[in-house]
């Protein structure tokens, strides 16, 4: 019987008081139970007399082995030897009735049939029970086996009867081997093999890791270095992501929203990390209407301010400012070598020229009726025979002679004004300031409604100061002149009792400055009109009395109107004491001014020479 | 203290426990003794796994100290020594900058003169 496991069961093992009724005794079996198990270990087409008696023999021999072995096994081997005897004269009773049953279905086959079924078929039903029975019997078996790796999967399937009566896992089941001394060395020098080859790979895998941490690291450290001293110099830093990439990254806001500047672009950039070494590099970016950012495309540019002058019935170049390129570059300066910082100063300073484009763009066109015309990138403001230009510039730093205005220094003359242009870009730009100042100041104050609305609706005072004060000086020398004419004219023609004694003040209402009183607004004389004063004394000798004129030039609201203010009394003494006031008006023609004086002159001398 | 700075120290703990345990396991698999090749196999490939976690343990540590240095830079707010301010309001340099301010704009209203 090779290849089969044959299992067997030891009755003793469970000791005398109790005996399992599912367990029977082979020797006890009535022939009903013990032809099926007979089938189930045999086929009767394959059983012959011989090997009946081949086997009997094979058993009795070998119990009688077992035999001399110990005494307690002699009964047994007879039980045995007798139901072997026993199984062996029912095969031929079996084959008898077999033979029976088919005469019998021969002769009584027309008679009998039905009874014949029934019993066919009780004798079926409990083929199939006992088929049951031992198919429930395996699967106990089965279950008790696989309970003592899985219980709870074996208990699912185990009859109530065993759960009650075995406990879980009692059975166990392990495969044998034979020791191979050959086949452990085997396997350690397999093992060897395989660990070395694994220990090798994470040791070139470590290695590998720890240059790739290291180079990060390094790349890290320059990186928040460059950080470090962009926080250092005082920038405002943020989170925020990198638009080309996606990545988290820091930004830095380099505008002037927080000192005041209300212009459209926030001045926002991306402090970009350069994968290979770590430097900070930056670009610029601008807010996306969805809330999102992305790249801006700045082209830098520059305000220049130029000045035309009319020679001989042509207007000539004569003055330029320059472009100081010390505003952004400051190589080996406060920096040092951090490329980063000079990137932000540089970005910061165009964005501020920027800023003031389209501030002075704003303000010229309220101020077409003075004179000053817009013409593409190009603000145009006439005064007399002076020409103001204003221009949005692109920079280009190779070009380096446009910058530092190599053509137009040819001569005296076209570089004669370069100073004045100078000084008028320094004051548009501090003009600028001033209403960065100016916002601020309402920001940080109580958010009234008032505050509110002027801060959406105030404009920087830039053109208009610098438009004003030009037109002031221009009408108050016009105003000196003519009063100079009209008294001279007194003068000349000989009248020789009387005197006349002009004064004149310019930027009266401006406090001097004195050593108590603090300052209170350094661009008070630009945000404020401005104001001059000019008096006229004029003495009749013959009559004794003094007429004194007194004209105050100022400008409207918008700066560029002239107002002048007209007062005249009349002092019947030296002393000024008791006038009487003659006139006062305001008028805003210098037409006006001068018929006025020479009607009020006129008439007072005539009354002196009358 | 914070209790942000509390989760990051757990954190660190309990990176370098990792760090440290993933480390013995690899000598302990090591050993052969008389394994079956199945085992041997399998604890080769534990041992690569082991070393990988290692590897991003390590990581993770960098990116600590990155949080670090972020929340370092852009959590805190600096104060400048010195009030600036301070120096406009002595007077003096207010002064100056007024007095220059005005002569600016008499410079610049006067075009007559120089044209």
């Amino acid at each position: 019987m090779e290849g089969k496991i044959h299992l067997g069961l030891d009755h003793e093992l469970y000791g005398e008081g109790y005996r399992d009724p599912f367990i029977q005794d082979e020797n006890k079996l009535s022939i009903t139970e013990i032809i099926p198990r007979i089938l189930q270990e045999r086929h009767f087409l394959t059983i012959t007399e011989e090997s009946l008696l081949k086997e009997i023999e094979e058993e009795e021999e070998g119990e009688r082995e077992e035999g001399r072995d110990g005494d307690d096994d002699l009964t047994d081997s007879e039980g045995n030897g007798e139901a072997s005897r026993v199984a062996g004269s029912e095969d031929d009773k079996i084959e008898n009735e077999g033979l029976k049953g088919d005469e019998e279905l021969k002769t009584g086959s027309s008679i009998n049939t039905y009874e014949n079924f029934q019993v066919q078929k009780q004798e079926l039903s409990k083929y199939i029970s006992t088929a049951l029975n031992e198919t429930s019997l395996s699967l106990d078996f089965v279950s008790l086996l696989i309970s003592s790796v899985k219980p709870n999967i074996g208990k699912t399937t185990m009859s109530p009867h065993l759960t009650k009566t075995v406990p879980l896992g009692s059975l166990n089941s392990d495969k044998l081997e034979v020791a191979d001394p050959h086949r452990s060395e085997e396997t350690s020098s397999i093992g060897q093999g395989l660990k070395l080859e694994s220990l090798e790979k994470i040791t070139s895998s470590f290695r590998n890791s720890s240059l790739r941490l290291n180079e990060q690291v390094l790349k890290e450290h320059t990186y928040w270095e460059n950080i470090h001293s962009v926080l250092q110099s005082g920038e405002v830093l943020y989170k925020t992501r990198d638009p080309t990439t996606g990545f988290r990254s820091i930004g830095v806001k380099y505008g002037f929203g927080d000192s005041g500047s209300s212009y459209h672009d926030p001045g926002l950039a991306v402090l970009k990390r350069d994968s290979r070494d770590g430097m900070v590099s930056l670009l610029p970016v601008i807010s996306s209407g969805t809330g999102g950012i992305k790249v801006a495309d700045k082209v830098y540019k520059y305000i220049r301010v130029k000045i035309l002058s009319k020679i001989d019935d042509d207007y000539m170049l004569t003055g330029q400012s320059i472009f100081n390129s010390s505003n952004i570059i400051q190589s080996g300066g406060s920096f040092g070598d951090i490329s980063i910082l000079n990137d932000i100063e540089k970005i910061r300073f165009f964005l501020f020229e920027e800023d003031l484009f389209s501030q002075l763009t704003r303000e010229a066109k309220t101020l077409i009726n003075y004179n000053v015309s817009i013409i593409s990138n190009k603000i145009i403001i006439e005064v007399n025979d002076n020409i103001i230009e204003i221009e949005s510039v692109i920079y280009d730093e190779n070009n380096e002679d446009e910058l530092n205005n190599l053509y137009q220094n040819i001569n005296k003359e076209s570089s004669m004004n370069n100073g004045k242009a100078q000084q008028i870009l320094i004051f548009l730009k501090l003009m600028l300031c001033c209403f960065y100042k100016y916002n601020l100041n309402l920001r940080q104050g109580v958010p009234t409604a008032r505050n509110k609305w002027k801060l959406a609706n105030s404009h920087p005072l830039i053109l208009r100061p610098l438009l004003g004060y030009l037109r002031h000086e221009i009408n108050f020398k016009n105003i000196l002149y003519i009063v100079e004419n009209i008294t001279s004219a007194y003068k000349s023609e000989g009248v020789e009792d009387a005197a006349v004694k002009i004064s004149s003040k310019q930027y009266s209402t401006l406090q001097p400055i004195s050593e108590t009183k603090k300052v209170q607004d350094i661009f008070e004389k630009s945000t404020k009109s401005p104001t001059s004063e000019i008096t006229i004394l004029l003495r009749n000798n013959s009559k004794k009395n003094v007429l004194k004129i007194d004209l105050t030039l100022s400008a409207s609201e918008t700066f560029c109107n002239l107002m002048v203010n007209i007062s005249i009394m009349k002092y019947e003494n030296e002393k000024l004491e008791d006038g009487v006031k003659l006139l006062e008006s305001n008028v805003s023609e210098i037409y006006d001014v001068e018929e006025c004086l020479q009607w009020v002159i006129s008439n007072f001398m005539k009354d002196a020479t009358s | 203290m914070q209790p942000k700075s509390i989760a990051l120290l757990q954190k660190i703990d309990t990176t370098v426990e990792q760090l440290i345990n993933k480390f013995s396991n690899i000598f302990e698999v090591a050993i052969i003794s008389d394994k079956s090749k199945e085992l041997q196999a399998i604890e080769s490939l534990t041992i690569e796994a082991d070393a990988s976690t290692i590897i991003r343990l390590c990581e993770e540590l960098l990116t600590i100290t990155r949080g670090l240095k972020e929340t370092w830079c852009l959590g805190t707010l600096k104060v400048k020594q010195g009030n600036v301010s301070e120096d406009l309001e002595d007077g003096e340099e207010l002064k100056l900058a007024h007095e220059k301010f005005n002569e600016l704009t008499a410079k610049i209203a006067q075009f007559e003169q120089t044209a």
